[in-house]
């Protein structure tokens, strides 16, 4: 596999979790643990995270840890984001809170994030090496909450990033 | 919420379940499903992407020669 050489970032849609953390507004990744970092890009590492039995019983019976570098073709690692968007309606949806679970609630928030680095190129995405926030949308009818305009103002004032509030912002953005 | 049903799509119990409380289905699934990475389609290619500016490396400046003004010599007295 040959990579072609692309100049400079791409910017690629995408969601985060947003909440305070021992007191600090984060963006998070909404299917791990990750925080991405304020003052830097996120790097991509694989977590070789048991999606399957089968690689679940290969890792069980395997002593040797297989590694390599994310993203890499053929494997799921890497940092995700869309490359554009079949339905203009998810972005006019942002922010919102969605029930994670029974006693669980996550604020989300759709954006443009930059990558670069390895990428691995998708029908309608990407997985990149290094990623990096770049705008938030936010729409005003749906920043009801006092708390919730307060924890955005304070994630785009520590991440140094834009907040935005149309969806037609972002999309020509992207 | 909607609830994902049992039968359809080929899912099984362990894939569904999960989903009962998650968004999927409501507008903004394409970022949020429970459990499954973002549906961003089959792999097409590899891409080297270059970061938009490099890493700024700046070459230190040579250090200049002070031009402080230096204080003006006081004579010391010395006692006799």
């Amino acid at each position: 596999m040959t990579s072609s050489l692309v100049v400079g970032p791409l910017q690629a849609f995408r969601c985060w979790r947003v909440e305070w953390q021992d007191g600090r507004p984060v963006l998070g990744s909404l299917f791990h643990t990750t925080v991405w970092p304020a003052d830097g890009p996120l790097r991509a590492k694989c977590e070789q995270r048991p999606g399957s039995l089968a690689l679940l019983f290969r890792r069980f019976f395997s002593r040797k840890v297989e590694s390599h570098a994310a993203p890499a073709w053929g494997c799921e690692c890497g940092i995700y984001a869309m490359s554009h968007l079949e339905d203009d309606e998810d972005l006019k949806m942002s922010p919102h809170i969605c029930q994670r679970g029974p006693l669980d609630r996550v604020m989300r928030v759709a954006g443009v994030a930059q990558l670069w680095g390895r990428v691995v190129q998708h029908d309608r995405g990407y997985r990149a090496e290094y990623a990096q926030p770049l705008r938030l949308l936010t729409v005003p009818s749906l920043v009801r909450v006092r708390d919730t305009e307060g924890l955005l103002e304070a994630v785009a004032r520590r991440y140094r990033i834009p907040l935005v509030t149309r969806a037609e912002d972002l999309s020509r953005a992207a | 919420m909607k609830e994902v049903p049992n039968e359809p799509g080929g899912l099984s119990m362990w894939e569904w379940m999960p989903r009962i409380f998650s968004c999927e289905g409501e507008p903004g699934h394409f970022c949020f499903q429970e459990g499954v990475p973002m549906n961003i389609g089959e792999p097409v290619r590899e891409l080297e992407v270059e970061p938009l500016l490099a890493p700024a490396v700046m070459p230190e400046a040579p250090a200049e020669p002070s031009v402080a003004p230096q204080p003006d010599f006081e004579p010391v007295e010395v006692p006799d």
